[in-house]
């Protein structure tokens, strides 16, 4: 295959970036979408120019790092996948393919794709955890859980926090993310006891950080790469309702 | 009471004043359909006039009315506010836009201006009219030729103050006696069915509606109101947090059939006065 990608390069935060086309030959459709990265890297080494930075880790589709906007879509054009999981069957020979970075006034951009999302982590920070200080670790089945429960806190805990609902909401919310987190621990007897809080200080951090606020577009549930469902959304609201009006 | 504040400052907060008041605006256009639904009736106006000047006067209807237009500003300054925020989130935007979610509930603001604007039109033609017009037009036309060029002359205004002629300063006088003048000069007459005189606001609406450009412009601003509830009233379901896997496909279809069938409804109406004005 043979392809034109149209890419956001950007020396450092502060730089005023600018869309850069390479032309790739030799592409294996087989290949995934960062193997094919990987490709215009080693041919702009080569011409000795500045590679093209870019976050992955696990390519296999769980560590979540691998966040380029792809076409206008977060992870590219198939649903539930992440860009290392994209292969470039999905591609035509010849096609011009636009790579951005995630972008959000929250995820600053470090240089060229790579973005900071450490704005996830403070969120993280002040509640998405159980406060469980000492001792080992329990055994699985102590505490007796609905399957339900149990399946639908799962369904929430395989948010991977990569941003793409950040990257494909018209406001920036953060609201898909947190609410996977929140409703993920307020679901389980472990995280019940501190329900109200950490829905309070979850919000309040992600406000603070700058993300914008939900509007119930769903393009975050269209483009999770895990499929988090926006009924997490409406958990949220209760519980921040809950815990705000009955404190 | 820091709760209150910090509760109505945070993002879900607001959303959630958008979404109760939204709500409510949404009751308060069943009830409006209903009412104006009357203006079909082929009664010449006796149902709704009737119907009009009891939700004019009475005291419970009149405080919900001052909500409602309380609840209106409210909408819509928190809407300004979260939009502003939302804008705000990302300064460099994207080359290619991402296209999921439905067209609507991307525009709700863009829609929520436009019939904010149309609220505007729509109070100044028949709610300023209803509640502060004065002195009809077949009035002014039984008073003497002198009278009438007088009244033309002070474009309605002054009326008792600024005349000289004796005649007419008693006309003016029992003009502004019946009624409650209070120097506009916006026309509305006023009938009686029986108890007592009522304004005659069916007769504003059709004439109104009689000319094509009112009449299509609110049959074309039902569009935006069509949209807007489109996304709003599942949206407003979900702020709130009610979703549930049984009863939200509920809530959603209901929307979508009440946001064809009010705006629908409220189309038809400057459709079929316009119609029948023709005749």
């Amino acid at each position: 295959m043979q392809l034109t990608l149209r890419v956001w390069r950007q020396s450092n935060p502060s730089a005023k970036g600018e869309f850069e086309n390479y032309d790739v030959y030799g592409i294996d459709k087989d290949m995934s979408f960062l193997e094919m990265m990987d490709v215009l890297n080693q041919q702009l080494i080569k011409e000795g120019k500045d590679p093209v930075a870019f976050d992955h880790d696990c390519r296999e589709g769980i560590c979540g790092s691998c966040n380029m906007y792809i076409n206008g879509r977060p992870h590219g054009p198939w649903d539930k996948t992440t860009t290392c999981q994209l292969h470039m069957r999905a591609f035509e020979d010849r096609d011009t393919i636009v790579i951005e970075p995630f972008r959000a006034n929250s995820f600053p951009i470090i240089k060229d794709l790579a973005v900071d999302r450490s704005a996830f982590d403070r969120i993280i920070e002040k509640g998405g955890y159980i406060s469980v200080n000492t001792g080992n670790a329990m055994d699985a089945n102590a505490i007796p859980i609905e399957k339900e429960i149990a399946d639908t806190a799962m369904d929430a805990a395989t948010c991977i926090g990569c941003g793409a609902c950040v990257a494909a909401c018209k406001n920036s919310s953060a609201m898909l993310f947190v609410s996977a987190k929140v409703a993920h621990l307020n679901m389980l007897p472990q995280g019940k006891v501190e329900s109200g809080e950490r829905a309070i200080s979850m919000v309040n951090q992600m406000d603070a950080e700058g993300f914008g606020s939900c509007t119930n577009t769903y393009a975050c549930e269209a483009e999770c790469p895990k499929g988090i469902s926006v009924t997490n959304i409406a958990r949220l609201n209760r519980s921040f309702i809950g815990a705000s009006i009955g404190g | 009471m820091g709760w209150i504040k910090s509760f109505f400052t945070s993002s879900i907060g607001r959303k959630i004043l958008m979404s109760l008041t939204g709500l409510f605006l949404t009751l308060f256009l069943i009830v409006h359909l209903i009412g104006n639904i009357q203006l079909l009736y082929n009664d010449g106006g006796e149902a709704f006039n009737i119907y009009a000047d009891f939700m004019g006067h009475n005291p419970l209807i009149q405080t919900v009315s001052i909500g409602n237009f309380a609840f209106i500003v409210l909408h819509f300054i928190m809407a300004t506010a979260l939009t502003l925020q939302n804008r705000k989130s990302r300064s460099v935007k994207y080359e290619s836009a991402n296209k999921s979610g439905s067209w609507a509930s991307r525009n709700m603001y863009i829609f929520g201006a436009v019939i904010l604007v149309f609220i505007i039109i729509h109070l100044s033609n028949f709610w300023f009219v209803s509640k502060f017009g004065s002195v009809c037009e077949s009035d002014i036309a039984a008073l003497s030729i002198d009278c009438q060029n007088e009244y033309k002359r002070l474009g309605g205004k002054d009326l008792l103050n600024s005349t000289t002629l004796n005649d007419c300063k008693t006309a003016f006088s029992n003009l502004q006696t019946q009624y409650g003048t209070d120097g506009t000069n916006y026309s509305i007459c006023k009938v009686d069915y029986g108890d007592g005189p009522v304004k005659d606001l069916y007769s504003v609406v059709q004439q109104k509606f009689s000319n094509p450009l009112y009449a299509f412009f609110y049959i074309f601003c039902m569009l935006f109101i069509a949209f807007h509830l489109w996304h709003g009233f599942q949206s407003a379901f979900q702020t709130i947090g009610a979703s549930h896997q049984k009863y939200t496909p509920i809530i959603r279809s209901v929307g979508y059939l009440f946001s064809v069938l009010l705006s629908l409804g409220f189309a038809i109406i400057p459709l079929i006065i316009f119609i029948k004005s023709l005749s």
